[in-house]
């Protein structure tokens, strides 16, 4: 073991020094989870501790990216009165009065310090690429999570050791100019070492350490980010690698030693040293080419900002003037995730299918579960992202299915370990696969010529049962915790009584071929995964006796007529499908199917809905043609844009549904349902609510903020030259830096808006919750998120400014009233202001 | 039948279908120019339809005129179409050649530029560049049809011209970024070694064998013997094999490839998957002939791609990400047909091109799913038998393997080499130049002249949408 025996010695105030400066830095970098398991997140989530627009700041400084829109788009949507000159000058006072101060900022390097920005203009020559240039071709191999056939052999020790192994290798580091690096590395200096010897030959602790070190950090972002993620997510690391964001800086700083060495020599002979390099540095000036940010852009900001919230929250405000009323009488309830893009089908499941209520929540529907799908190496989580399930449901298939299932299995790895894309890497197996491929080609190039003829709805496997119960599965459910978890799910979103004949619970997911970034369109409630197994646990909990006689013990009656089934949403083809069908009988069977050929409508209306956005789908065609159009996009190989996912997100609102029923609110609310009626008197429900779902909410907004407003530095960029790399993440190209963040097809019809979050509860009530949740109270008081509060006793409207509530009134807006959801949409792609549904509330007339 | 079959492989009706061929693609890429130019800005459908039926146009035309040929008793259609102009014995004509060999290559062409030129209508939806790209698939498919329909190697050189060209053009497709334009450099400077043999190569054809026409200096077909001697036929050989390696990436240049990443997917896939990479391929086995009477050419033949072979399916078998894997299993797959050729097996050679450039199309243009198939793969090995996969290396002893592990993550110090011998003699020589000529003219800095590339901060596309008015 060539590792240092770990030592009690104290860091030095050196070492103490640097690794401050490395811990501070790293906040900036992007952090995002492997590719595999991609949901989205803040890319500055830990740095909402400081305020919104000092962090927007900082980040033109420390990324030298853009957190705003250009000086001349704000000035344009000025003249297109889209933002008002008032809220500018209002923006800019409320600013100027934060006093805000300036995040994590570097002290200004002395003339001799040595820095690759420095040095290339001058001496024109790309030392960064030639130190980039080993580091991705070394990272990938090193990082890869399953790409390549052939791992790297002896990378269990960390970069460090790897790239020592590597040097120590004939033609394992063939550059000339880094002929020196197994020297220059040694046997068993430990990371700090080398980079406190690096550093100390290039300039000054003080002034220097911070800006070579922020250089050596930013040069390649996406892979230091992974690195840094990958250091404090054991979980999601290469099986027993070892990593560690100090090795890679270790590595760096050296292989930069030896570039510069090099240069150097070509450009003052054998005997210069980085000394010879510092000195000619004298002259040089900084050159500082950041996208600058100013009070004056950030309350362009807040303006067009406040013009969409005045729209969003006067369009609701005026809503309630609306008479409305109690249903009376209820046949179906449609339970759905609080994804925006369930806002939707929400809307026209309420619009279709008569007699229905719709709810929101979270889609794993309060059962967090490790799940192994059937012959399945891996078990799953289902799971928002930081929870680690206890409980595992395991899908039992009968032994007739299991068979011809392993043997099929048998046959596809024999076919793709001698001819599957694998194996056609190999000179012998590539020849075979070529000839074996011609049997192949044909539908392969039929799809990509008429991908309309291979349109499929995802069915993994017919007939599994699911063992969930402790009496089959010893880590599987009581039936205290069925209860518990019906319970909880079914109080969260207020439905405790006047339960309808059917209940459907709909989870989603998302079917797409030939698309990179798959899990990100999938349930992120269910950890990027497909979330029929969460709904079909939830229903056969809530249809077993045992369990409805506890759930009556604690108040909830759920009568005996009342079924519960459920079903899987995909968001992208529109087409639900059912699970356990086969515990209806013939006539609650014909009950259903006519429900369900109510939902089919509402569904293709979801789908012509959706169609508007896609540019090369006509506006004015018939709903049946866009609707084969929409769903040809899922099997179709070329498409970059099979849905838009959670692109036009906007605001959140936790409440009721009687808040916003029969209201248009075209996609752009996550919806929480939340009755605070039924919420005890220090609002518990509503702190679990705040706590989980609302931050993810903000998280998807955040990411796609940053990457809406600087596709290069926080988003990937366009898709169409994506490699995926190491199933890590995506590069441009062959040899690039993984690139974190959103990809230009899904961010082009965003609007950069920080969530607008509404929420149905007393103002004391939500301040009282955000005093016991201090991460969320950083989002509302930094400015990160728009708070507002409904009183559900009939107070008003309130608006979160600086330290607390004040009382709100919009100037009201006038409110647009269709007859359907599709006559408010159909006839633009832009944006459309929430308008009133008359069909909705002709109907609250009508139950009336 | 009989009368209609003799029509049909008469004359006229190959003219017709050649002229098609060869010229419908290069139409449709002018149209596209001359509407730009013209101030209009096209629709995106308007683009891909006129694009999409001039391509289709040449391929269905080549697949008659490959079928046509091969109804003819001789199996071959050798006819000169048009003299451009003649000095002495010297003319420069505009000649085709179709042959077996000829006609395989141009079903390989026929099935994969339709579906790939109808694929980018969707992939690059939305795309500034959207035109730009379709007026290099045209140069593409001009210059594959006039490489692989050229009576004489003056025209096949004209096609593998306009072939590298749009290829180059297509790799620095974003330019907005600067590795791409780094990578189209890399590739650019590649190509030009490549052509540079090529053209010595014509050269010497013409002063060694009076003509140029493939039919005349290969002796194929009328049954005539090769009118070289063995040194000439040696020298032109190695000459080819030099271009053949440039244009097919064999060993050292092999790692330019990975450079040429940077375009969008589909371009990738038609360059580095299908047509370029076995260009030089194609031109080995068309003086094959010519190589089987020089042995020395003919081992080098042999050398060169088993070398690639073995280095090429090792690199890609350590590559963590999916177009560089595919790009490398490419090559190495060239440098096998370069092999099979070396041996004399032409046949296998060209059903290997064939078979080999759909499995790479397909390759690459599925290579967005490699996550999604590395998941399947992963999920297959539940359950059953042959749970692990078999490959050669893991029966070398632990330390050679490792050393091969190394060598070929670094492509056994190929690019190295290449960058020690060439890139950096050459580049010091042009920074020399360039510093003096600056320094005198203005005493400037030469970073004030080489302006880094500026990159334009794009906003959001707010109203893109709507702006494009799109509706298919």
């Amino acid at each position: 073991v060539n590792a240092p025996a770990p030592t009690a010695r104290p860091p030095s105030e050196a070492e103490a020094r640097v690794q401050g400066w490395i811990d501070r830095l790293a906040r900036w970098l992007p952090e995002q989870r492997p590719l595999s398991v991609f949901v989205h997140s803040n890319p500055m989530e830990q740095l909402e501790r400081h305020h919104f627009h000092a962090v927007c700041e900082a980040a033109t400084r420390i990324r030298h990216a853009r957190t705003t829109l250009t000086h001349e788009h704000y000035q344009q949507l000025l003249a297109d009165r889209q933002i008002r000159s008032e809220d500018v000058a209002l923006g800019l006072k409320r600013i100027r009065a934060l006093g805000l101060e300036r995040v994590d900022e570097l002290p200004v390097p002395r003339p001799q310090t040595v820095l690759l920005s420095t040095v290339r203009p001058e001496m024109e020559i790309e030392v960064g690429e030639m130190v980039d240039a080993f580091l991705v071709r070394v990272l990938p191999a090193f990082l890869d999570l399953g790409s390549a056939p052939w791992p790297m052999p002896s990378r269990e020790r960390g970069l460090l050791e790897a790239v020592r192994w590597l040097s120590r290798m004939p033609l394992g580091v063939p550059e000339p100019w880094l002929g020196g690096l197994r020297a220059r590395l040694g046997k068993d200096k430990s990371a700090m070492a080398l980079i406190l010897e690096c550093l100390e030959k290039r300039g000054d602790p003080e002034t220097g350490w911070p800006s070579i070190l922020h250089e050596a950090l930013f040069a390649l972002p996406g892979y230091a980010g992974m690195i840094h993620r990958l250091e404090h997510v054991v979980g999601e690391r290469p099986k027993g690698v070892e990593v560690k964001l100090i090795d890679y800086v270790a590595v760096r700083l050296v292989v930069e030693e030896l570039a510069l060495t090099d240069v150097a020599h070509r450009l003052f002979g054998r005997r210069a040293t980085l000394a010879t390099l510092a000195q000619s540095l004298e002259s040089v000036e900084h050159p500082n080419d950041a996208p600058a940010w100013s009070l004056e852009i950030g309350a362009f900001q807040d303006a067009y900002e406040e013009e969409y919230v005045r729209s969003f929250i006067g369009g609701i405000v005026m809503a309630q003037e609306v008479e409305r009323s109690k249903h009376e009488r209820v046949d179906f309830q449609f339970i759905v995730c609080i994804d925006d893009r369930c806002e939707s089908i929400r809307r026209h499941v309420e619009e279709c299918v008569e007699h229905s209520e719709t709810f929101g929540s979270a889609g794993f529907f309060g059962i967090a579960l490790k799940h192994r799908a059937p012959l399945d190496v891996d078990e799953a989580f289902s799971c928002p992202a930081p929870v680690t399930p206890t409980k595992r449901v395991t899908e039992y298939l009968d032994p007739d299915h299991s068979a011809a299932l392993i043997r099929a299995r048998t046959t596809q790895r024999l076919l793709s370990s001698s001819v599957g894309d694998d194996a056609s890497r190999g000179p012998i197996r590539g020849l075979l696969a070529s000839f074996a491929n011609l049997v192949r080609a044909p539908r392969t190039l039929a799809q990509m010529l008429f991908p309309e003829l291979f349109v499929q709805p995802a069915h993994d496997f017919e007939g599994t049962t699911l063992l969930y119960d402790t009496a089959v599965e010893p880590e599987g459910f009581t039936l205290d915790d069925q209860a518990a978890l019906v319970e909880g799910n079914l109080r969260t979103i207020g439905l405790v009584a006047g339960f309808a004949p059917f209940v459907a619970i709909v989870g989603h997911g998302s079917m797409a071929v030939n698309n990179q970034f798959m899990s990100g369109y999938q349930c992120g409630a269910c950890g990027g995964r497909r979330g029929g197994i969460n709904a079909r646990v939830f229903c056969a909990f809530a249809n077993t006796r045992a369990v409805r006689e506890r759930l009556a013990e604690r108040g909830i009656e759920i009568p005996a007529r009342t079924i519960f089934v459920p079903g899987e949403h995909d968001t992208a083809l529109d087409h639900i499908r059912w699970f356990d069908l086969e515990m209806l009988d013939a006539q609650r069977r014909a009950e259903f199917d006519r429900i369900r050929a109510q939902l089919a409508v509402a569904l293709d209306r979801n789908a012509k809905e959706r169609s508007r956005r896609f540019a090369d789908v006509p506006l004015d065609e018939p709903i049946d043609e866009s609707v084969l159009r929409v769903r040809a996009r899922c099997a179709d190989y070329a498409e970059t844009r099979p849905e838009y996912n959670h692109a036009t997100n906007a605001a959140c609102i936790i409440g009721r549904r009687s808040l916003t029923r029969g209201i248009f609110l075209d996609r752009r609310p996550f919806l929480i349902s939340y009755d605070p009626t039924l919420d005890d008197p220090t609002a518990k429900t509503l702190e679990k609510l705040m706590a989980a779902p609302l931050p993810v909410c903000a998280g998807i907004s955040h990411e796609y903020f940053f990457s809406t407003m600087d596709p290069l530095h926080f988003g990937c960029g366009t898709k169409l030259p994506h490699n995926v790399v190491g199933l890590l993440g995506v590069c441009t190209g062959a040899d690039g830096d993984l690139r974190p963040g959103l990809w230009a097809q899904t961010t082009e019809i965003h609007d950069p808006i920080r969530l607008v979050t509404l929420i149905e509860a007393e103002p004391e009530a939500i301040t009282a919750v955000l005093d016991r949740l201090p991460a969320v109270k950083d989002k509302v008081v930094n400015a990160w998120i728009h708070m507002f509060a409904c009183s559900p006793s009939g107070r008003g409207f309130f608006r979160w400014i600086d330290q607390g509530f004040e009382p709100y009134t919009p100037l009201p807006p006038l409110l647009s009233c269709v007859d359907s959801s599709l006559e408010a949409c159909t006839h633009t792609r832009k944006n459309v202001a929430p308008c009133l549904i008359s069909s909705l509330h002709a109907e609250r007339k009508e139950v009336a | 039948m009989q009368a209609i079959i003799s029509f049909l492989t008469s004359q006229t009706p190959l003219h017709v279908l050649t002229c098609v061929t060869l010229l419908s693609p290069a139409t449709g890429a002018l149209l596209l120019v001359l509407l730009r130019l013209s101030g209009i800005r096209p629709h995106e459908r308007w683009i891909s339809v006129v694009s999409g039926i001039t391509v289709s146009g040449a391929a269905i035309a080549a697949v008659l005129l490959a079928a046509c040929t091969m109804l003819r008793p001789t199996q071959e259609f050798d006819e000169v179409l048009w003299t451009m102009y003649s000095v002495g014995s010297y003319h420069l004509d505009v000649s085709i050649y179709v042959d077996q060999l000829s006609a395989m290559m141009m079903l390989l062409g026929a099935a994969v530029i339709p579906v790939l030129s109808r694929y980018s209508g969707r992939y690059l939806h939305n795309d500034p560049g959207y035109l730009r790209f379709f007026v290099l698939i045209g140069i593409a498919a001009t210059g594959f049809f006039w490489f692989v329909l050229g009576g004489s190697i003056d025209m096949a050189f004209f096609g593998w011209e306009l072939l590298g060209l749009s290829s180059v053009l297509l790799v620095a497709f974003f330019w907005e970024r600067s590795e791409p334009l780094v990578g189209s450099g890399h590739v650019f400077a590649t190509y030009r070694v490549a052509d540079i043999a090529l053209l010595s190569g014509v050269v010497l054809l013409h002063s060694y064998a009076g003509s140029s026409s493939w039919a005349t200096v290969l002796g194929v077909g009328d049954g005539e013997q090769l009118r070289l001697g063995t040194f000439s036929a040696t020298v032109l050989g190695l000459a080819f094999l030099v271009a053949a390696i440039g244009k097919s990436a064999q060993a050292p240049v092999t790692g330019y490839v990975l450079r040429a990443m940077e375009g969008p997917t589909p371009s990738s896939a038609l360059f580095y998957g299908t047509l370029s990479i076995h260009a030089g391929v194609y031109l080995i086995l068309r003086v094959e002939p010519l190589i089987a009477h020089a042995p020395i050419a003919r081992t080098a033949v042999l050398i060169v791609g088993l070398t690639t072979a073995i280095t090429a399916s090792l690199s890609a078998r350590v590559r963590a990400d999916a177009k560089g894997a595919l790009a490398l299993a490419s090559a190495g797959q060239a440098g096998l047909m370069l092999a099979e050729v070396g041996m004399g097996w032409t046949t296998l050679a060209m059903w290997h091109l064939l078979a080999h450039g759909l499995l790479r199309l397909s390759q690459f243009l599925r290579s967005p799913s490699w996550l999604q198939d590395a998941q399947a793969r992963r999920r297959s090995l539940g359950g059953g038998r042959f749970r692990t996969d078999f490959y050669a290396e893991r029966l070398l002893p632990t330390p050679l393997r490792n050393w091969l592990y190394a060598a070929s993550l670094s492509r056994f110090g190929m690019d190295a080499i290449i960058e020690r011998l060439f890139s950096r003699p050459l580049s010091t020589l042009a920074h020399l130049a360039s510093w003096t000529r600056v320094h005198q003219r203005s005493g400037a800095r030469i970073s004030d002249v080489c302006a880094p590339i500026q990159v334009p901060r794009t906003g959001p596309h707010l109203q893109a949408i709507d702006t494009q008015g799109a509706t298919r």
